[in-house]
């Protein structure tokens, strides 16, 4: 300890004496520590910090997996299914996240809801502030309607009043009975939008629904793994398939995933390669460091010398050095944490990138003692990395040649820098690769930004509404309501259409299965499969979505009409190739839940042109549009419980110019509020947020890169120079002009350059695959990207190599030749 | 003390090699001063390197307090430095950022000393040499003959029994070269080996023996 304390003592007064070379060090290597840490911590809370429930390693989530992938949304059939498996699980719950109006009591408000059934509390570790949760009784069809409030809500709404248990609330047109308060620790807004309220998901028992409109988690028994509970699920599809005939295919089962792995396995991969990529940059970081310090080394061989002579062994000398390295990473690390912490925060309040558990604009994103840890880690970690090389290099100077008096000339040309040349060659390889990557995303970003949606965004507005209310529950009635709202809304000035949908594009939808009236019935119980969506008449018009062949919905197309539907032509050219679909009607998803059992056969009336609703980079798949005002009752029950409807108007003018003149209307209209009220730019922005996030990221790396690239081959040319100094007076002596002399300079840069270039274009190339899935619109080795990187990076390089061979070139061969 | 038998040392040039040393054979008693001198490119220096272990490569035998460097391992050979010798520079080498008392605390750390042990050996030091109101200097705030004289305390505050000293005085005045020699002079009267390499005759008269050197070989002993 003393000695050390020695060492840290000598080494804090040795960076303090020069702070040109500390705080360059300090500052590259903030940088690269920095960088990490921010992305760590990132990493921290979307993938690390176990959720908010108690025992949640054993929490897990109940999937349907089939070729294509796995997915956890449930069916009534499904759950009542997966809760009979009570050998392996327990305390299996149904939930889902809705909108419901409050009204009476003040200002109508649209509150978040989780509808849930009574064992989502127990499964969760939900604490009760006051009062209780929902029974089994009241978790069933028919059962009292209670409610159970956040903390933050009652504290908000109420007043934090001690005597709202039992009072009663109106929650979309129902009564409910306030039951219970769930205390403050209970978060679930990580793992979706937090929650005002929670009311019972009240799902029959014996319901045989196959419809798939929730999610369903459970607890692993004590001493069952999950490998175990895996395979009894897995068992147990046989036993559903006896039980529903045709429900599900031979080759999909079930599974359990843990529950916040549920959440997260998608971006995993996202930021793992992330995590990858700045690791690039804090080698480059590294390696400048490192070569820094080699040039150090080479200045202190004096001192090294007389230590070793006056009793120190090499592993004292190794650790004095080390210990230096060290405490110039730890500042940097130190200094990095914060600039990359605040810097990851700042760039979250702009773009989440969709990435769950990070809260609003990135509030979850904390210095935990992860973080902390593994920003103490890589600080240590990289001072060891940078500083061994040097410090073996420095501790193995030869006493006798460095101590002697009668030195001569040193005459060290080239043959010193080796290291220092690899560095540079493995920083300008590093930073090769990195800027591949950013430049293929931001070629993704670009054919992003370029693809044609299929609609038109631009003068777009959107809002939702909760339809709630007896009145709304029947088809007629919400027709009523939106007949009234469009005119309404249309007569506006500066409005030029609008309509009503149940799904915005890019905002999920249904699909539902149909079969072709007429057409043979093959193995499958129904022809196909699409996305199905409700649509007032003025919906095509307002995104500006051409009619290929036929007509849109009119004011004419009510219940009571013949029953139509209008499909895309991916769905007709899917399903009906050459042949003409309007020559056909469809059965939508008679069979598949008790409330498609009144569906009517609907004539295909129109073809209109595909639009990309399921993301930009995703071709657009079959889809078809039923009429609002001819949506059967049950369904539209259905409907109204599942999902808000959403408000969409073409404007002439700035869209969010009409956004309070809209809600007005819509208020006098129906009595109910709207919430999420949007540009349709900003949904269509929302959607590439992660594609935009990861290129911003990428390109801040590749950056980096680069920059600490040139600094790095700078500083090696600007130091070989100087050492050569003499060399290049003798050369000037025996005739060489300036020319020769820059251009000799010029060639041992670029060659190094080049060196890394190479091995980087190869590297690249290998790790090309990595990247692919995040990749639109470019391939993983296009061609442009690896020529053009390489060359810019190569005249970069040859910037910064031709400042130190101007200056060599200028060197006074009797001052050089003087030079010692 | 110390017995050099066939001790030879060379470098390769180009295709043949080219001899530093050719068949030293020396010994040294306990308590003698030794000079050892001789023309430039002598191997004065490459000798007493050799016998402070700084450099290792060369051929025959060397013993020191009977132990034989030649056949032990580097860090052996390390551990009978650290216990037995004290080098002196001519160019002093004392370490730039540390301060006197710090630059004389170092090879006692590097010996594994406690703390409390150094600072009072230290003090001592300090003491005898009478520079304590210097102790908080750096070397660019001391004289050339103060810093040679901080060399010398550096040489010995380890107690060695044996002061390698490559021209001591070489970048000293007259005055300041004649009061390092007395310390030398001193310190042997008190019973440390020295051996000296010097380009001066009179530096050379504080000894008691004079081994002249030629082109690596032993001319006069």
């Amino acid at each position: 300890m003393d000695q050390l304390a020695q060492d840290l003592r000598y080494a804090l007064r040795t960076l303090v004496k020069t702070p040109g070379f500390t705080s360059v060090a300090i500052l590259t290597l903030a940088i690269g520590i920095g960088a990490n840490a921010a992305i760590f911590s990132v990493v921290n809370a979307v993938l690390l910090k176990p959720g908010p429930f108690s025992d949640p390693d054993r929490l897990v989530m109940f999937m349907n997996t089939s070729p294509q992938g796995s997915g956890s949304n449930a069916s009534p059939a499904k759950y009542q299914h997966w809760r009979e498996q009570t050998s392996v699980v327990q305390d299996v719950a149904a939930f889902r996240n809705n909108v419901v109006n409050f009204t009476g009591g003040g200002i109508p408000e649209q509150l978040r809801a989780g509808e849930v059934t009574a064992d989502y509390f127990r499964l969760l570790g939900a604490p009760v502030f006051r009062g209780r949760t929902f029974s089994a009784e009241e978790a069933r069809p028919g059962g009292e309607r209670v409610v159970v409030l956040s903390h933050a809500f009652w504290r908000r709404r109420f007043a934090s009043d001690p005597e709202v248990i039992g009072k009663t609330l109106s929650l979309s047109g129902d009564p409910h009975t306030v039951v219970g308060i769930i205390g403050p620790t209970f978060d679930v807004g990580e793992f979706g939008p937090p929650l005002d309220v929670w009311v019972a998901f009240q799902l029959d028992p014996n319901s045989t629904d196959q419809g798939h409109y929730f999610s369903a988690a459970g607890r692993l028994k004590p001493g069952v793994t999950l490998e175990q509970a895996q395979a009894q699920l897995d068992r147990s599809a046989g036993d559903y398939r006896r039980k529903f005939p045709r429900t599900l295919d031979d080759n999909e089962s079930f599974s359990v995933t843990p529950f916040q792995e549920a959440f997260v396995k998608d971006v995993r991969q996202t930021l793992l390669v992330l995590a990858g990529a700045v690791a690039f940059v804090l080698l480059i970081a590294c390696a400048n460091v490192a070569n820094l310090l080699l040039v150090r080394a080479t200045g202190r061989r004096r001192e090294i010398a007389v230590r070793a002579a006056i009793g120190a062994g090499r592993g004292r000398l190794i650790r004095q050095l080390l210990t230096e390295s060290v405490l110039l990473s730890v500042a940097g690390g130190a200094l990095g944490l914060v600039l990359g912490f605040l810097g990851i925060r700042a760039l979250l309040a702009i773009n989440t990138a969709g990435l769950p558990r990070l809260g609003r604009d990135g509030s979850l994103v904390s210095m935990d003692w992860r973080v902390l840890g593994f920003a103490i880690v890589v600080s240590i970690g990289t001072g060891i990395l940078f500083g061994l090389i040097p410090a073996l290099h420095g501790s193995r100077t030869s006493l006798s040649e460095t101590l002697k008096e009668s030195s001569g000339r040193s005459g060290t040309g080239f043959r010193h820098n080796k290291s220092r040349s690899l560095l540079v060659v493995a920083e300008m390889a590093l930073a090769l690769i990195l800027l591949v990557g950013s430049a293929l995303l931001i070629r993704t970003s670009m054919a992003l930004g370029a693809v044609n949606p299929g609609y038109d965004a631009d003068n777009v507005l959107t809002m939702r509404m909760s339809l709630s209310g007896p009145r709304f529950l029947q088809s007629a009635g919400v027709e009523q309501m939106v007949r009234d709202g469009r005119a309404r809304i249309e007569a506006l000035p500066g409005v030029e259409r609008a309509s009503a949908t149940c799904c915005i594009p890019l905002e999920g939808g249904y699909g539902l299965p149909f079969n072709i009236v007429g057409r043979p019935q093959g193995k499958e119980p129904f022809h196909g499969g699409g996305g199905w969506a409700t649509v007032s008449p003025g919906y095509f018009e307002v995104f500006r979505i051409p009619v290929k062949r036929g007509r849109t919905f009119t004011d004419r197309d009510v219940a009571g009409a013949p029953a139509v539907v209008i499909i895309n032509e991916a769905m007709a050219k899917q399903f009906w190739k050459e042949r003409d679909p309007l020559n056909d009607r469809l059965v939508i998803g008679r069979g598949i839940m008790q409330e498609f059992a009144g569906e009517p056969e609907r004539q295909i009336i129109g073809v209109v042109a595909d639009s990309r609703d399921g993301g930009l980079n995703r071709n657009p798949s079959p889809k078809m549009f039923i009429p609002q005002a001819q949506v059967p009752d049950p369904v539209n029950a259905l409907n109204v419980r599942l999902t808000p409807m959403a408000w969409v108007v073409r404007t002439r003018v700035p869209p969010l110019s009409l956004s309070a003149a809209v809600q007005e209307q819509l208020r006098q209209a129906s009595g109910l509020p709207v919430s999420e009220v949007r540009a349709m730019t900003e949904v269509v922005s929302r959607s590439t947020s992660r594609e935009r996030f990861n290129m911003l990221l990428m390109t801040v790396f590749g950056a980096s890169a680069l920059l600490l690239a040139a600094i790095g081959i700078y500083g090696l040319m600007a130091y070989s120079v100087q050492q050569r100094t003499q060399e290049i007076g003798i050369r000037m002596a025996l005739g060489a002009m300036a020319g020769d002399v820059r251009n000799m300079v010029v060639f041992h840069g670029m060659r190094l350059a080049l060196a890394g270039v190479v091995i980087g274009v190869a590297a690249a190339l290998a790790l090309a695959r990595v990247i692919t899935g995040f990749l639109y619109g470019v391939q993983a080795r296009d061609p442009g990207v690896f020529v053009g990187i390489p060359i810019l990076l190569s005249l970069v390089a040859l910037l910064a190599v031709w400042f130190p061979a101007r200056r060599a070139s200028r060197v006074a061969p009797v001052i050089a030749l003087r030079t010692e | 003390m110390i017995t050099v038998s066939h001790l030879e040392k060379s470098i390769k040039t180009g295709a043949g090699e080219t001899f530093l040393l050719r068949r030293i054979n020396i010994t040294v008693k306990p308590g003698e001063f030794v000079s050892i001198m001789g023309p430039s490119g002598a191997g004065k220096s490459t000798l007493l390197h050799i016998l402070g272990m700084h450099d290792t490569d060369w051929r025959g035998e060397y013993e020191l307090h009977s132990q034989p460097i030649h056949s032990l391992r580097q860090k052996d050979r390390l551990a009978l430095q650290k216990k037995h010798i004290g080098f002196v520079f001519q160019s002093y080498h004392l370490l730039d950022n540390l301060t006197v008392y710090e630059n004389l605390e170092v090879p006692l750390s590097y010996r594994d000393v406690p703390r409390a042990q150094r600072q009072s050996i230290v003090s001592d030091v300090l003491d005898r040499f009478q520079i304590v109101g210097k102790k908080d200097l750096y070397p660019s705030q001391l004289s050339g003959g103060q810093q040679q004289l901080v060399g010398v305390a550096r040489a010995i505050v380890a107690s060695p029994s044996l002061i390698l000293a490559d021209e001591p005085t070489g970048n000293l005045h007259s005055d300041q070269a004649k009061e390092i020699m007395e310390l030398f002079k001193k310190l042997n009267d008190e019973g440390t080996t020295i051996i000296q390499v010097t380009h001066s005759e009179t530096n050379a008269q504080y000894g008691n023996r004079i081994i002249k050197l030629r082109d690596g070989w032993i001319v006069n002993d």
